[in-house]
């Protein structure tokens, strides 16, 4: 498989001199094409900081980052939005939806405001995958917080992008839900060829995946393929004990 | 009483304004300038009440005793009407001889003559109406005035008590080729010594040099006048008063009493002479001009009143928006143990101080308002006396205690719904949007209230409901004013469906930003309301003045063409300035084969019943030129040698009718009798009230000036124009107009009075902006979150700009729109009550107004700038991040 997105010597220092905080440390990392990757590690260690660089929400300090092959480590504002709008999804753990918008709307944002239309054949096939058809004329606070994790999940498939970025997506979701949308989630990678990088804390919902990178002090502490849940709580549980 | 007592929150009220001095603008921006308006009003007022007492004192400056002549009892009653054509020579004088009588008193100081009348400075200058770079441009006769104020000739007092006239530089005028003019009129027309000048007295100009520049009681001119000085015998020629003056200043010896020496002198002549103390004379005059001010003041306090009205709104507004944002500290305060009345009392000791510092700056504002006013004013040429602006400490104080007080009222139910707020709010998440109200209650109100402003309104329009004590012109305007509160109370209930009609509009145009704006300003039916009232009533009144003032200019140029069957229309360019059209010009006009008929005015006082009314001299034609209307008598008749025509409304006072004897008294003449022959109603502006032929009376026959003239030509041609244009051009102070041009005359005026209210409604639109600002500003921290997800997911920075802009114009369309109509409707309502007056005509400018609401949308636009950018500027990740 092609490698789709790598990070080159990325690191990440948050404040001033004194109170600086290094959130990555160095880190190169790769990710493969309609692969499943979970992020782990301890609170504090960096996922989120990861996650937010790789998906051009924030910029590094230093090193690149490649989507492909353009590093998109030295964009401007304009040209890293286009490019979280085209190439990328978002799923986060809270406040998906714009609660004016109805389930369909929500879905279709993205090509709504590149003033494109949406893939409907696209869109029905991912709407179906995440079982939210009777819903999509209603809005959010009429929808359960899975529910609206779903619609979250199909907007940020609806545009096709090259990459899924998910930080908690289950993390305020009950055990059902949690599991349904995990679900939903390995399925659009198996049979939607979607890639998905996915931040968690837990490893029941890093099980879900086929790879696991771990984090401890914003450097890998180990990366594991195809790992049981048993394998990651042993991991997560060594890396806690040092 | 506002909690200064608890010292803690005293401090945490002083402490929240100094770390958000932008709060404290926000807030009190209205306050600001409704304060401001209030001050600059009162400074005006007070200003020119000054400048005229200074100015009344000064004309006595160092005067005891005043002589003036008694003059027959109707001229009297008559000088001080403003004159309609030459009644100068019947305004009795003194003569000179009496001067020295008075001076050879044991008791009298000094005495002196004055003599007053009218001069014009004139100059020859290139076209007003040519275009800058226009090749050839024709010169023509520019009369010299300053503003709309008189142009005056005098003499030169050389008496050493003589203290009213000072020079700035040259010498007195000791010929009569010198003249000394006002520093104000030098000034402004660069003028200076030794140069020479153009001056229209009588009906002939001559050619003068400025042997000096005086300055009049060291306000540069009286009331801004013009003022040609001549030596005293020069003056007494050219201002038709040879061997007489028109009154006698006199200065009184120390040891005699002032009303002893008033006696003495009114006993060398009690039948003509009339002796008055100075300084009561001084307080009189300034006194009834006062009166005239305060009207304008009243027209200033009532454009201040609404900008402190829309500045309630937009305050409370503020105040809610602000607190909202504090609700988290205000529920820690609140679960630290503070109470709801200590609350309450922070948030109205939070008001106090912004009110203070609100009302100050608007202070301060107000004084920089007042000279733009009075620049202003002098720009559009309203004529007011020179002189300092004064700010009295009452002003001041009445300005603060306004501010405060509104202010204050205002806070009070924000106030009190911030103090309620529960202390675990502090501990809940995030960013609270207000919970939906049903707003069906407001409706049923707010309907309730309209429909009897209606009633009261219609009940006058088709005549079923006639409220005691008003005046159905009252009764429609309070209507009006109830048709308005419930219209207020009605509009949160009528956002979602006011959005709904443009939705589709908007989401076809602006896409998917045009279905968030249009979501958002759905959202917060109540908060979006309530700002876009506060320009409803800017855009009311606006559209209100449009349409009144449009509807009175169709209304005018109907008339005038209706009334005035004539080609052309000459006159003397200002009343004050030349005392008519020298005879001379009907004269040429005459020769021009292309006129076929002129008809010439003339006009006298005369005494009828002991009382002054003005005679009128016409040809016949002039029955031809002027429509005249609901006729009796015969025209064939009026020719006859005794025949005297009545205007209608005098005929019916007097109770005349056709074959009546009328017996006048003529100046210089005597008793004449008359047979009324001809009664009509003259239906433009009536140049007098008696008429006679002007062939048949001598009298009038032997004028040198006539007061207006009427003439037809074959054909308009632009060379027939150029040669009546020639002719007229050589006769300074005389104009000549066709009907475009009396139409556009009349246009001018009343486009005049439009733009002054439009500059003072606009501060009502300047001060709903801020309104609109602190809206968005708030709709735009309650969406933290959204926008942040929104540019996570790849909306560009000019997309959320666009976005709030998008939200701001339907805001400001929503206003806009609710005023306009109002306002129209308003205007059509009051045209209808006045249709007993004569005012048929009902006109909307479509342009003027579709240019008010294009105004509006950009006015909200920019009102957008700052909450637009600070929205596309949020942080992406502060926003979507989850701790
Ligand atoms: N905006 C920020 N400013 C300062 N420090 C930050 C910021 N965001 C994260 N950090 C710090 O960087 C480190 C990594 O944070 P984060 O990536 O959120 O960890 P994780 O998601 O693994 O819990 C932490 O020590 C955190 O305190
Ligand atoms: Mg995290």
């Amino acid at each position: 498989m092609n490698n789709i997105i790598h990070s080159v010597d990325l690191t990440k220092i948050y404040g001033e001199k004194e109170t600086s905080v290094k959130a990555l440390d160095d880190i190169s990392v790769e990710f493969k094409e309609n692969d499943f990757t979970a992020i782990m590690g301890p609170s504090g260690s960096g996922k989120s900081t990861l996650l937010h660089c790789l998906a051009g929400l924030d910029r590094p300090s230093s090193g690149q980052i490649f989507l492909r092959n353009q590093d998109i480590s030295t964009l401007n504002d304009k040209q890293l939005t286009k490019i979280r709008r085209d190439s990328f999804g978002f799923v986060f753990q809270a406040f998906n939806l714009i609660p004016t918008l109805t389930a369909e709307e929500n879905i279709t944002l993205p090509a709504s405001i590149a003033g494109r239309k949406p893939d409907m054949d696209w869109v029905k096939q991912v709407v179906e995958t995440v079982d939210i058809g009777d819903r999509l004329t209603h809005r959010p606070n009429e929808l359960s917080g899975g529910q609206q994790q779903r619609v979250a999940a199909a907007r940020a498939m609806a545009t096709k992008p090259e990459v899924i970025f998910a930080d908690e997506p289950s993390g305020n979701l009950d055990s059902k839900s949690s599991k349904e949308l995990l679900v939903f989630m390995k399925s659009v990678v198996e049979e939607l060829n979607q890639t998905i990088i996915m931040v968690t804390h837990d490893p029941y919902a890093a099980s879900f995946a086929n790879r696991v990178v771990m984090l401890k002090d914003g450097r890998i502490a180990s990366d594991l393929e195809k790992p049981t849940q048993e394998e990651i709580v042993a991991e997560v549980t060594a890396l806690s004990n040092i | 009483m506002f909690g200064f007592t608890k010292r803690p929150l005293f401090l945490i009220a002083w402490k929240n304004l100094k770390t958000y001095p932008v709060r404290i603008f926000l807030t009190t921006s209205s306050i600001i300038l409704g304060v401001a308006v209030i001050i600059a009003s009162n400074i005006f007022s007070e200003s020119n009440k000054s400048a005229f007492d200074n100015l009344f004192t000064g004309i006595y400056e160092g005067v005891d005793l005043v002589v003036q002549p008694i003059q027959e009892d109707f001229a009297q009653g008559f000088s001080g009407d403003g004159g309609q054509g030459p009644i100068s020579f019947e305004v009795k004088k003194i003569p000179d001889e009496k001067i020295q009588e008075i001076q050879d008193l044991p008791s009298v100081k000094a005495a002196w003559g004055e003599v007053l009348g009218f001069a014009q400075y004139i100059k020859f200058g290139p076209r007003k109406d040519c275009h800058a770079f226009a090749k050839e441009c024709p010169r023509e006769t520019i009369l010299i005035q300053n503003g709309f104020a008189p142009t005056f000739g005098a003499a030169w007092d050389s008496n050493s008590y003589a203290q009213q006239w000072s020079l700035v530089s040259g010498e007195p005028p000791t010929n009569i080729k010198e003249v000394v003019m006002d520093v104000l009129t030098a000034e402004n027309h660069g003028f200076v010594v030794g140069d020479k000048v153009t001056v229209l007295a009588g009906a002939t100009p001559a050619t003068f040099t400025i042997s000096g520049i005086a300055e009049f009681a060291s306000v540069g001119s009286p009331g801004g006048a013009t003022f040609a000085l001549f030596e005293f015998k020069t003056a007494q020629r050219l201002l038709d008063s040879r061997g007489k003056v028109d009154l006698i200043n006199v200065v009184i010896e120390n040891n005699f009493d002032i009303n002893d020496v008033k006696n003495q002198i009114s006993n060398l002549d009690s039948e003509n002479l009339n002796v008055i103390n100075a300084q009561e004379a001084a307080a009189e005059q300034a006194d009834s001009i006062k009166q005239g001010l305060d009207f304008f003041n009243t027209i200033l306090n009532v454009f201040a009143g609404i900008a402190i009205f829309v500045g309630a709104f937009i305050i409370q507004n503020t105040f809610r928006i602000l607190l909202l944002q504090r609700t988290k500290e205000l529920s820690l305060l609140r679960a630290l143990g503070t109470s709801k009345r200590q609350i309450y009392r922070l948030v109205i000791s939070e008001s106090l101080f912004m009110s203070v510092i609100g009302s100050g700056l608007g202070i301060g504002l107000g004084i920089g308002l007042a000279v733009a006013v009075k620049e202003g004013l002098q720009y559009f040429e309203f004529g007011l006396p020179e002189g300092p602006l004064v700010l009295t400490t009452e002003a001041a104080i009445v300005g603060l205690a306004i501010g405060v007080t509104v202010t204050i009222l205002s806070s009070l139910l924000p106030a009190r719904k911030a103090s309620q707020v529960s202390p675990m709010e502090a501990i809940r998440d995030s960013v609270s949007t207000p919970k939906a109200k049903s707003l069906f209650m407001r409706l049923l109100f707010g309907s309730l209230i309209s429909t009897l402003g209606f009633g009261a309104l219609f009940g006058v329009l088709f005549e079923f409901l006639d409220l005691p004590t008003l005046s159905s012109l009252q009764q429609v305007g309070f209507g009006a004013g109830v048709i308005f509160i419930g219209i207020s109370v009605i509009t949160p209930s009528i956002t979602k469906p006011f959005v709904f009609l443009f939705e589709k509009i908007y989401n076809l145009v602006f896409g998917i930003l045009g279905k968030l704006a249009t979501e958002n300003s759905k959202r917060t039916p109540r908060r979006t309301a309530s700002t876009a009232s506060a320009l409803m009533i800017g855009l009311t009144l606006i559209s209100l003045a449009n349409v009144i003032t449009t509807s009175f200019k169709a209304q005018a140029e109907t008339l005038i063409s209706e009334v005035i069957l004539a080609d052309y229309q000459v006159s003397a360019a200002n009343v004050f300035a030349s005392p008519g059209i020298p005879t001379g010009l009907s004269e040429e006009l005459l020769e021009l084969d292309e006129v076929t008929k002129l008809s010439r005015t003339r006009a006298t006082v005369v005494g009828y019943n002991q009382r002054p009314l003005i005679l009128g001299a016409v040809d016949e034609t002039v029955f031809d030129l002027v429509k005249t209307d609901d006729i009796e008598g015969s025209r064939q008749d009026f020719l006859n040698e005794n025949a005297i025509g009545v205007l209608r409304p005098t005929a019916e006072r007097e109770e005349l009718s056709v074959g009546d004897k009328v017996s006048l008294t003529i100046p210089e003449e005597g008793e004449r009798e008359f047979i009324v022959s001809y009664i009509f109603d003259w239906t433009t502006q009536p140049p007098a009230e008696f008429f006679v032929l002007l062939e048949n009376n001598s009298f009038f026959k032997d004028e040198s000036l006539d007061t207006e003239l009427y003439f037809n030509v074959v054909e308009k041609t632009p060379v027939l124009e150029e040669k009546i244009n020639a002719i007229v051009d050589g006769y300074p102070g005389v104009e000549i107009r066709d009907e475009d041009g009396l139409v556009e005359e009349a246009n001018n005026q009343i486009q005049l009075l439009l733009n002054v209210i439009y500059g003072f409604l606009s501060i009502s639109i300047f001060v709903a902006l801020f309104g609109i600002t602190n809206t968005l500003s708030l709709s735009v921290y309650e969406r933290t979150r959204e926008i942040g997800l929104m540019r996570a997911i790849g909306t560009y920075r000019k997309q959320i700009r666009r976005m709030i802009f998008i939200e701001s114009s339907i805001i400001a369309i929503f206003g806009a729109a609710l005023g306009t109509g109002l306002g129209i409707f308003f205007a059509w309502s009051l045209i209808q009550t006045l249709a007993d007056e004569g005012f048929t005509v009902f006109s909307v400018s479509i342009q003027q107004t579709f240019l008010w609401i294009g105004i509006a949308i950009v006015a909200g636009v920019i009102a957008a700038i700052l909450p637009a950018i600070r929205a596309s500027r949020q942080n992406i990740l502060e926003a979507i991040s989850y701790e």
